[in-house]
């Protein structure tokens, strides 16, 4: 992962833009990854043609198996200094949040990034249920808000794609 | 070097004492709780335990004999997110005292159970007596290193109100008690009984009801105590 992320710096870092300026890089890719994903055929790691990419430097969705420690751990690996700007992606059920112990907890997981250099993360707190619920009943879910990328959005007026994409996003339940 | 046999380690481990932690769970408890959640951690030697998948049945070996090296470097992965948890043991507090005195001064915290206060009920529900662990409860509380008492709520087994006002009476006579921690029986180790081929002492148990865990949390909070609940 590091030596991709050279490779991407060093391409791009610096070169000279049409506006007199240059270009930096940033690993945020908004919603890219669901056109990019649309445009890429099958890839080695089982990914099927035609599914999103991962979300900015968030895990492969499905690929987070030893939990947000290590998620938090591999994603500060990258020199986000260096960087314009890092998207990483984690989704939590409600219950994880449900008293002050809990809120307390993500505070500290979010500190403890940002003191590995970390740049950004962001959180989803829904369950899978009811994100299923709400694309099949629009109208009972309306005001339904999920963080998409670097915004927020109601999740009913998310195209199926991006519906799909972010009941996919590994939720992190076995606490 | 010294080694040691664990069965599991979890990483963002959330519930065994405040903040982001990795929990390393060692097998060979000297209790063996009627109501034990984790059974695989009773006997101090691997066992098979099996699994069912799509394509059958599978048996897993559980416990790993691990060197104190390799397991501080397994834990050290995590040690920035340590700066705001600390470190904790979590006992059954049956230990010779002399192995309490040689670990104190290096604990930050204790997690310590307790979870039947009659010496005779004590022994038929987890085969120990429990006068070494109130002995040890006493001298850890007589040190510097702050407690937390984990109660376990058994319906029918800890829960009683006779059981619990020994509890309250005997903690609230200890110094350094930070707080309460009640763990409500849950049907999840069930499962693993199976597993082991081990009978399910437990089975047809229900959960306490909601209310009488909230009367029970009033109990401790009358006497002063910082109560949670599920740790």
């Amino acid at each position: 992962m590091q030596m991709v992320f050279e490779a991407y710096y060093h391409a791009v870092n610096n070169r000279p833009n049409t506006r007199g300026g240059v270009h930096r890089i940033n690993l945020l890719p908004t919603t890219c990854h669901v056109y990019f994903g649309s445009v890429i055929g099958a890839l080695p790691d089982g990914r099927k043609a035609g599914i999103p990419l991962s979300e900015g430097i968030s895990p492969v969705q499905g690929a987070d198996r030893d939990g947000p420690t290590a998620v938090i751990r591999s994603a500060a690996k990258i020199d986000h200094i260096r960087t314009g700007g890092t998207l990483l992606n984690q989704k939590f059920l409600p219950q994880v949040l449900a008293d002050d112990t809990g809120i307390t907890k993500l505070a500290q997981l979010v500190r403890t990034y940002f003191r590995m250099d970390g740049h950004h993360i962001q959180f989803n707190v829904v369950d899978s249920e009811t994100l299923k619920q709400a694309k099949q009943y629009p109208d009972d879910y309306r005001d339904l808000i999920v963080r998409v990328a670097g915004y927020s959005d109601y999740y009913v007026d998310l195209t199926e794609d991006l519906q799909n994409e972010i009941i996919r996003r590994t939720e992190h339940e076995a606490f | 070097m010294t080694k040691g046999i664990i069965f599991k380690i979890k990483k963002y481990a959330l519930h065994d004492g405040p903040g982001i932690r990795t929990t390393v769970f060692f097998k060979g408890c000297p209790l063996s709780c009627r109501w034990c959640h984790n059974p695989e951690g009773i006997d101090p030697r691997p066992q098979t335990m099996s699994r069912r998948t799509l394509s059958g049945k599978i048996n897993e070996t559980v416990g790993t004999v691990i060197g104190v090296d390799e397991l501080v470097k397994e834990i050290e992965k995590d040690l920035l997110f340590y700066d705001e948890s600390g470190g904790a043991l979590d006992t059954s507090g049956f230990a010779p005292p002399a192995v309490v005195d040689l670990i104190l001064p290096r604990l930050q915290l204790v997690l310590f159970d307790l979870k039947i206060m009659d010496a005779k009920q004590h022994h038929r529900y987890t085969g120990v007596s429990n006068r070494i662990i109130l002995e040890n409860l006493k001298r850890i509380a007589g040190s510097e290193t702050p407690v937390r008492i984990r109660v376990p709520l058994i319906p029918g087994i800890t829960d009683g109100d006779d059981n619990i006002a020994e509890i309250v009476r005997f903690a609230g006579a200890l110094k350094t008690i930070q707080g309460v921690d009640l763990l409500p029986f849950h049907r999840i180790g069930g499962e693993k009984y199976r597993r082991l081929g081990l009978t399910d002492n437990m089975a047809g148990t229900v959960p306490p009801v909601p209310e009488r865990v909230e009367e029970i949390k009033n109990r401790f909070e009358s006497a002063r105590f910082d109560v949670s609940i599920g740790g």
